[in-house]
C-alpha cells in the first residue's frame, strides 16, 4: 500500500503517461494539481478510516486488450470497458438539438472550449482535498455530457461502465452532465468490474443544472470485491433547477463515498437517496451532504442500508444550511437494518444549521428484523430466509420503488435476493 | 381425514415486568379432525390465545409439558414456518403491518413456499383466486397491491386474514377473534369466507369472547376454557345458554375457584393472555 504522498514521488510524471494525448492547458493542470496533491491530505470523515486501503496505488500502464464482443450488444446506449469507449448511440434527433455525449479524448479536441470551461469548473474549488487533486491529476477516462438550452431528453440515456481488471490497471474516471437552462434528462448509469485483478477505482460524476433544468439520475454501482474504491458524485443546482438522483451501492470491496448536492440557486431542489448492502468483510462508507446556499432551497436525504456477515456500513448524513438561505428546508433519514451480530452499523445525522427561518430535521435507525413481522411472515409457511429477504425488500422498497429505470430496480432486487441466499 | 390433537398442553409466559413465569395453559386437551367446526370460548384472560399461539409455535410461549400431535407427528419440535407448511394457519388477532411487501407478493410467496421450487403457481391462476376471493370478500381489487396490512381498518385487517387463509387453503385454521372490532355486515362478510372453506379436508378452531360469531358459522363442538384449562365442551346449544347465563354462572356450577378477569385489566397486559 501506498500513500497519497509516496505515490506523488513515486510516479512524477504520471499526469502526462496516463493522458498523453491531453492539450496544453490540461497537461499543464494536472501537473500543478499532482504538485499541489503534495501538500494536501485526503479528507477525513467520521466514522470511516479508509487509509489503509490501497486507494493510491498506480499500477503500470498496460496496453489495451482485446474487447469482449458481447459488449456492443449490451442494452445501454453508451458501453465503455476501462480507457476504452466501446459504443456511443444517439439517436440522430439529438444529435441535431446539439445534445453531446462522448468520451473525454473526443471532447478535448472537437469540444475543446466547452469541455475546458467545465473541467476546470470540476476542480474549481480553492482548498482542493487530496483526493480531488488526484483526480484531477490522474483522470483517465470519462465522459462528457452537454444537454443544451431547452433540450428534452425524451427516453433515459443508459450508459454501462466497465472497469477493466482483467489485468491490473488505473480506473479514474470522470463524468461532466451539463444540463443547460430548462434542459430535462433522465441518465441511468451502471458501474461494474470485469475480471478478478485487485484495482482500486476512483469515480467522480459533477453535474451543472443550470436554471429550470430538470435531472433523474439513477446509478447502481457492483464493483468486485478485489476493486478499493473512492466515489464522488456531485450536483451544483441553479434557481429552481431539480435533481434527484439515486445510488445503489451494491459493491463488493470497500467503498468511500462522497454524494455532494450544491443549492445555489433559489427554489433549486435536490434529493439524494441511498440504498447500500454490505456483505462478506466489506466496508463501505457513506458521506451525503446536501448544502442550501439559496433561499427557498429544498434538500432531501433517505439512506437505507442493510448489513450481512462481518461487514460495516456508515451513513453521514449531514444537511448544512449556509447563513443567508432563508426558508431553507433540509431534511434527512438515515436507516440502517442489520442481519447479523456481527456487523458494525453507524447512521450519523449532521445537520449544521446558520439560518433561523428554516425547516431541519433528521431521523434515524439502527435495528434488526422486527421479531412480530418476522413470525407473521413464518407463520404463513414462508421459510426464514424467504421472510428476511421480503423484510429486507420492504425495508428498501421506498428507495428502490422509485427507481424509473425498470432494469436497473429490478437487477438491484435481483442482486439483495442473491446475496440474502449466499448468507 | 386429518387429525390435530392436543394432549395435556401446559405452557408459560415470561412476565415481561416481574421476570417471572406465569403458567397460562394447565393441561389442556383436545382433539380435531378434518371436516369439523370448533369454538373455544371463555372469558379474558383464561389462555384462549395463548393456545392459539403455542400451536402456530410462536417463541414467547414455552411448553412445559404435554404434546401437540399432526396426525400423530408431534410438532413441539417444528418451527413457525414448518408447522405452517404442515397445514396449520392462524388469522391472527393483531396481524402486523409490514410496509414494501404487497400483499399480493406476499400471497404468492406464501402459496410457492408449499409447492416444489421448480414448480410455482402460474401468475394467471393466482390472480385468477385472488380475483375470485376479493370478490367474495367485498374487497376492491386494489387491496392487492396495497403493503401488507399497512393503513388497513381493524376490519380490512380481519377480511384479509381471511383473504390469506382462503388463498392457501390449510388443513386446521385458527380463527383467534375474527369477530372482533367487526360490524355485523363486516362479520357476515368473513364468516361467509370461512363457510366457503368448509369441505371434509379442513377444520376450523374458532376462539371467540361472544356466541354472535357462532350464529354464522356454527360449529360442531364448542368447548369452554377457564383458567388454563378446557373445563366443559358440548355443543351450539352451550354457547347459547353462556350467553344467557354468563360465565359466572357456568364457574359456580362447575364449582371452579377463579376469578374472571375484567378487560381493564386484560388492556393492562396488552392483551398477551387473553
Amino acid at each position: 500500500m501506498t500513500t497519497l504522498a509516496q505515490s506523488i514521488e513515486m510516479h512524477t510524471d504520471w499526469p502526462a503517461r496516463l493522458l498523453p494525448q491531453a492539450p496544453k492547458w490540461l497537461a499543464e493542470f494536472r501537473a500543478d494539481s499532482w504538485q499541489q496533491a503534495l501538500n494536501q491530505q485526503p479528507p477525513r470523515f467520521p466514522k470511516i478510516d479508509y487509509r489503509d486501503w490501497p486507494l493510491f496505488d498506480l499500477k503500470a500502464i498496460p496496453p489495451h486488450i482485446d474487447v469482449p464482443g458481447n459488449l456492443v450488444r449490451k442494452a445501454q446506449a453508451v458501453v465503455t470497458l476501462g480507457r476504452k469507449t466501446i459504443k456511443i448511440d444517439l439517436p440522430a434527433d439529438l444529435i441535431a438539438q446539439g445534445v453531446v455525449v462522448c468520451d473525454l479524448e473526443e471532447a478535448m479536441t472537437t469540444r475543446a472550449a466547452l469541455f475546458e470551461k467545465y473541467f476546470r469548473k470540476c476542480f474549481s474549488n480553492k482548498a482542493q482535498d487530496g483526493l480531488a487533486l488526484w483526480q484531477a491529476a490522474l483522470v483517465n477516462s470519462g465522459l462528457f455530457i452537454y444537454i443544451p438550452k431547452n433540450v428534452h431528453l425524451s427516453s433515459a440515456l443508459k450508459i454501462l461502465q466497465l472497469q477493466d481488471s482483467r489485468q491490473e490497471e488505473n480506473f479514474i474516471n470522470l463524468m461532466i452532465i451539463v444540463l443547460e437552462t430548462g434542459a430535462q434528462a433522465e441518465i441511468s448509469q451502471e458501474v461494474s468490474t470485469l475480471g478478478d485483478c485487485a484495482n482500486a477505482a476512483d469515480l467522480r460524476t459533477v453535474i451543472f443544472a443550470d436554471a429550470d433544468s430538470t435531472l433523474t439520475y439513477t446509478v447502481l454501482d457492483t464493483l468486485s470485491a478485489k476493486t478499493s474504491a473512492h466515489i464522488y458524485r456531485k450536483s451544483q443546482l441553479d434557481q429552481d433547477a431539480r435533481v434527484q438522483s439515486t445510488f445503489v451501492e451494491m459493491n463488493q470491496g470497500n467503498v468511500v463515498s462522497e454524494f455532494y448536492s450544491d443549492l445555489l440557486g433559489s427554489g433549486s431542489n435536490a434529493e439524494t437517496k441511498v440504498v447500500a448492502i454490505t456483505a462478506g468483510k466489506q466496508t463501505q462508507g457513506i458521506n451525503t451532504k446536501i448544502t442550501n446556499y439559496a433561499r427557498h432551497s429544498v434538500g432531501n436525504i433517505v439512506q437505507h442500508g442493510v448489513l450481512l456477515d462481518e461487514s460495516k456500513l456508515v451513513f453521514n448524513g449531514i444537511g448544512r444550511i449556509i447563513k443567508g438561505a432563508h426558508a431553507a428546508y433540509s431534511q434527512q433519514e438515515n436507516r440502517l437494518l442489520m442481519l447479523s451480530e456481527f456487523v458494525q452499523g453507524d447512521a450519523n445525522p449532521i445537520l449544521l444549521i446558520d439560518e433561523n427561518d428554516v425547516i431541519a430535521g433528521h431521523a434515524a435507525s439502527i435495528g434488526q428484523v422486527d421479531r412480530q413481522q418476522l413470525y407473521y411472515l413464518l407463520s404463513r409457511g414462508l421459510t426464514k430466509s424467504k421472510a428476511q429477504s421480503l423484510l429486507v425488500k420492504g425495508f428498501l422498497a421506498e428507495s428502490l420503488s422509485e427507481i424509473s429505470d425498470k432494469a436497473i430496480a429490478d437487477y438491484a432486487i435481483f442482486l439483495i435476493e442473491r446475496s440474502l441466499f449466499n448468507g | 381425514m386429518d387429525k390435530l390433537e392436543i394432549k395435556n398442553l401446559h405452557v408459560c409466559i415470561e412476565n415481561e415486568e416481574t421476570k417471572q413465569r406465569d403458567e397460562i395453559l394447565k393441561g389442556v386437551n383436545l382433539l380435531l379432525r378434518t371436516g369439523e367446526t370448533h369454538a373455544i370460548m371463555g372469558p379474558n384472560g383464561t389462555g384462549k390465545s395463548t393456545l392459539s399461539e403455542t400451536i402456530m409455535g410462536n417463541p414467547k410461549y414455552q411448553v412445559t409439558e404435554g404434546e401437540i400431535l399432526l396426525n400423530g407427528h408431534n410438532i413441539l419440535q417444528d418451527s413457525v414456518d414448518q408447522r405452517a407448511r404442515l397445514g396449520l394457519f392462524l388469522a391472527m388477532q393483531y396481524p402486523v403491518e409490514i410496509k414494501g411487501i404487497t400483499n399480493a407478493e406476499f400471497m404468492r410467496a406464501a402459496i410457492n413456499a408449499r409447492r416444489p421450487e421448480k414448480s410455482p403457481m402460474s401468475i394467471r391462476e393466482f390472480l385468477s383466486d385472488l380475483d375470485q376471493n376479493l370478490a367474495l370478500l367485498n374487497m376492491p381489487e386494489s387491496m392487492a397491491d396495497r403493503y401488507l396490512n399497512e393503513g388497513f381498518s381493524g376490519g380490512e385487517k380481519k377480511r384479509n386474514e381471511i383473504l390469506q387463509l382462503m388463498m392457501i387453503r390449510p388443513k386446521f385454521a385458527i380463527l383467534d377473534e375474527i369477530d372482533s372490532g367487526l360490524d355485523i355486515d363486516a362479520l357476515k362478510v368473513v364468516a361467509k369466507g370461512v363457510n366457503t372453506m368448509a369441505s371434509p379436508d379442513f377444520g376450523t378452531l374458532m376462539i371467540t369472547h361472544y356466541q354472535r360469531l357462532l350464529n354464522y358459522i356454527h360449529p360442531d363442538q364448542v368447548h369452554v376454557m377457564m383458567d388454563g384449562r378446557i373445563v366443559k365442551t358440548g355443543d351450539a346449544s352451550l354457547a347459547e345458554k353462556l350467553e344467557a347465563e354468563g360465565y359466572a354462572g357456568l364457574r359456580d356450577e362447575l364449582g371452579i375457584q377463579v376469578d374472571l378477569v375484567d378487560d381493564d385489566q386484560i388492556a393492562n397486559q396488552g392483551g398477551q393472555a387473553s
